[in-house]
Order: C-alpha cells, then sequence, then structure tokens
C-alpha cells in the first residue's frame, strides 16, 4: 500500500474547518441545545436490517457509508469530506449515508453537530444498539475503530472499505465505481 | 466567553487528533485465545518504576488492558477497571493497564495526571516503542487482553457490552475472570473489542 503525507496535512485542513463551523456555530449566541447552528437535519435510527433495506432502495447508485461518533475526533474531522462528496458527485450517481455510533441519549448532541455541519445533502442515522460490541459487529467494522467507511457499487456490491481518516482513499474508490455503469 | 475558549481549545485538540488519526500503521496480527502471551519488561510507568511481565508471577490472572488518555471510550471504562481491580485483586488477579499512543495528550505527563485524578488502582504504562500494541495486535482503546495461570491468552476482547452503563447487560471480562477462577473456560473468549483506534506509528 502507497502511503504519502498528503491525506494527513488534508486530514487536519479538514478538522480545522469543521471546527470553524462548529465554533461559528457554538458561538451564535443561542442557547445550548436550542434550533441554533444550520438548517435542522433528518436523523432516523438504523440498525444492520435498516441498513441493508436502505443500501437496496440505492440500487443503481453508489453508495458510501460513513461509520462516525461526536466522541470520536478523526471522524469528526473527516465528516465535511464526506458531505463534500455528497454534494460534488450526487449528479453522477453517488448517494451518501452517515451512521453516527453515539449512545442514544446523545441525539441532541448529534442532531446539533449534524446541523453545523449543513448536512443536508447526505443521510442521517443514529445507531440502535449505542456503543458496543454488538453495533460494531453488526456493521462489520473490523477492528472495533472509526473512522470507517464503506463503499458500494451500483449493483450493491460491497466494494471497498476504508478504517482510518484518509480522504484520498474513500475519493479514489467513489470515483473508481461511479465510472463503473 | 468561556465557552470560545472552550471551543478553541477543543479545536487545537481534534486538529492534532486528525493529525495523529492518520499514522495508523501496518498491525501485526498479533495473538490469538491459547497462544503464549508476549512478555513485557523494563515498561515505564506513572508510577515511576519500570514493569515486567515477571514481576507478577505470583497473579493467577492478568488483566491487561490497552488504553489511553484522550479517548472518550476508554475514559468511560476507567472507573470499571478501578472497581473490578478493587473487587479481584484478592483473588489473584491483577489489572494492567497499558498505553501505546504518542499524540500528546496520551504521553506519560498528562498519563500521571489522569491515572492520580482517577485513583488508579493498577500500574499504568507507557510502551512508547508501541512494541506491546502490536505483539498483542491491538487495536482500539479499550482493548482487553485476560492471560491465565499458564500466561496464555484466555480471553480478548470488551470491557463489557455497553459504553453506557446503564444499558450493561453482559460483564464479558467479569464473567471471564470468574470462570477461569473456578477452572473453567470464560463462556465467551473473544468479543468485539470497540473504541478509538490506536495510532501505530509508521515504521
Amino acid at each position: 500500500m502507497i502511503r504519502t503525507e498528503r491525506p494527513c496535512a488534508f486530514a487536519v485542513a479538514l478538522a480545522a474547518s469543521a471546527l470553524a463551523a462548529l465554533l461559528a456555530a457554538g458561538c451564535s449566541g443561542r442557547p445550548e441545545g436550542g434550533e441554533g447552528g444550520g438548517q435542522a437535519v433528518d436523523l432516523r435510527p438504523i440498525d444492520r436490517p435498516t441498513l441493508d433495506r436502505v443500501l437496496k432502495e440505492h440500487r443503481g447508485r453508489v453508495v458510501l457509508v460513513d461509520f462516525w461518533a461526536t466522541w470520536c475526533a478523526p471522524c469528526v474531522g473527516l465528516f465535511p469530506h464526506s458531505v463534500d462528496l455528497a454534494r460534488r458527485y450526487a449528479d453522477r450517481g453517488l448517494a451518501v449515508i452517515t451512521i453516527s455510533l453515539d449512545d442514544r441519549s446523545q441525539e441532541a448532541a448529534v442532531r446539533r453537530f449534524l446541523a453545523a455541519q449543513g448536512a443536508t445533502p447526505v443521510e442521517n442515522f443514529l445507531a440502535t444498539s449505542g456503543v458496543s460490541p454488538k453495533t460494531f459487529e453488526d456493521f462489520q467494522i473490523e477492528g472495533g475503530g472509526i473512522p470507517f467507511l464503506k463503499v458500494y457499487d451500483r449493483g450493491g456490491r460491497l466494494r471497498a472499505t476504508i478504517a482510518g481518516a484518509h480522504p484520498e482513499k474513500i475519493d479514489r474508490a467513489v470515483e473508481e465505481l461511479l465510472g463503473e455503469m | 466567553m468561556v465557552r470560545t475558549w472552550q471551543a478553541i481549545s477543543m479545536i487545537a485538540a481534534v486538529v492534532v487528533l486528525a493529525a495523529a488519526g492518520c499514522q495508523e500503521g501496518a498491525q501485526a496480527a498479533g495473538v490469538k485465545i491459547g497462544d503464549a502471551a508476549p512478555a513485557w519488561s523494563g515498561i515505564q510507568a506513572t508510577d515511576g518504576k519500570l514493569h515486567g511481565l515477571a514481576d507478577l508471577k505470583d497473579a493467577k490472572l492478568v488483566v491487561l488492558v490497552f488504553t489511553c488518555n484522550h479517548c472518550p471510550v476508554a475514559q468511560g471504562y476507567e472507573d470499571r477497571l478501578v472497581a473490578l481491580q478493587k473487587d479481584y485483586q484478592s483473588k489473584g488477579v491483577e489489572v494492567v493497564a497499558v498505553n501505546v499512543n504518542n499524540i500528546p495528550d496520551d504521553r506519560l505527563e498528562p498519563m500521571k495526571k489522569r491515572a492520580e485524578e482517577k485513583g488508579f488502582n493498577f500500574p499504568y504504562l507507557y510502551d512508547v516503542t508501541q512494541k506491546m500494541g502490536r505483539d498483542y495486535g491491538a487495536t482500539v482503546t479499550p482493548h482487553v487482553f485476560v492471560l491465565d495461570k499458564d500466561r496464555k491468552i484466555a480471553y480478548v476482547g470488551a470491557v463489557d457490552d455497553n459504553l453506557t452503563v446503564a444499558s450493561v447487560k453482559t460483564n464479558f471480562l467479569r464473567d471471564a475472570l470468574d470462570a477461569l477462577l473456578a477452572g473453567k473456560a470464560p463462556p465467551k473468549a473473544v468479543t468485539q473489542q470497540f473504541g478509538c483506534s490506536i495510532k501505530y506509528d509508521k515504521n
């Protein structure tokens, strides 16, 4: 596997911009837990069968699934990249799904984060089984760590998994599959 | 104003972490159930002493936990590890915590502070070489390995089945220890570890 320094620099830049967005949202002067910080986003509960159903609904499109959590700093840093990909490649048939692996008690914090990120071009979900072995097992997140991303082709086949914050690897996998008709 | 500073310090922390998150290197295959436990020696710790597996020769079981300072999941399990040591030390079980991350928050001085604040009643080692992590194949914090009386691997995985205490139904690690102390096999020898990826330096 070829490794370069570039993804790291990129991830750091992304993290900085993500946090700038958070900071802007946090400084809007609205009370904590209010509606401030951006457009309200859709957030639905998800387990493995639901994910399988959602993937089936997206047949014909390339699907990127971003497993993240508010407790995972590298995930928070990578998140804007997934939103950006959804915007950039919507016309070419990319669907982006984000799945928060936070405890359900953190739903308000997850919603605030998503709103601050402007996460409207992506479909957002919150895992139903919390921060638990079951969650990582059910979604087959090998190694038990996030960020973890999966890329499915237009036929619904899992074609790539990317562990860690490596935007270049994600781009490469997505672009390759978008090129397949 | 306070909130602004909190946010700014959070930004700085996340930028550093994002940089660290890029450094996941190749992982060793690690150990499996029944393998001989890789030994360690001369590892520094928050108590100022050097630690090795040989120091624990009187322990019936050793609970080796890969953990760290910065990870919220690892932090969520600190009190549970302190309680475990309290409950099991008299039965011949010794908990050993080890951090192998080299990011700023996970270095020896912040580790000393954390160990003191949280009242760690077990040694908190810092393996700056990361060899212990690679030897065991630790991928996340927390990641638990139980060494039996013959110093073979008897349990690998998570502490229990939920980070949120109120949602815990099965205490995998305690169940494994109880079984092993009774001369039986753990009801579940391998469970899915989960948490923050260990930041391995590039080779």
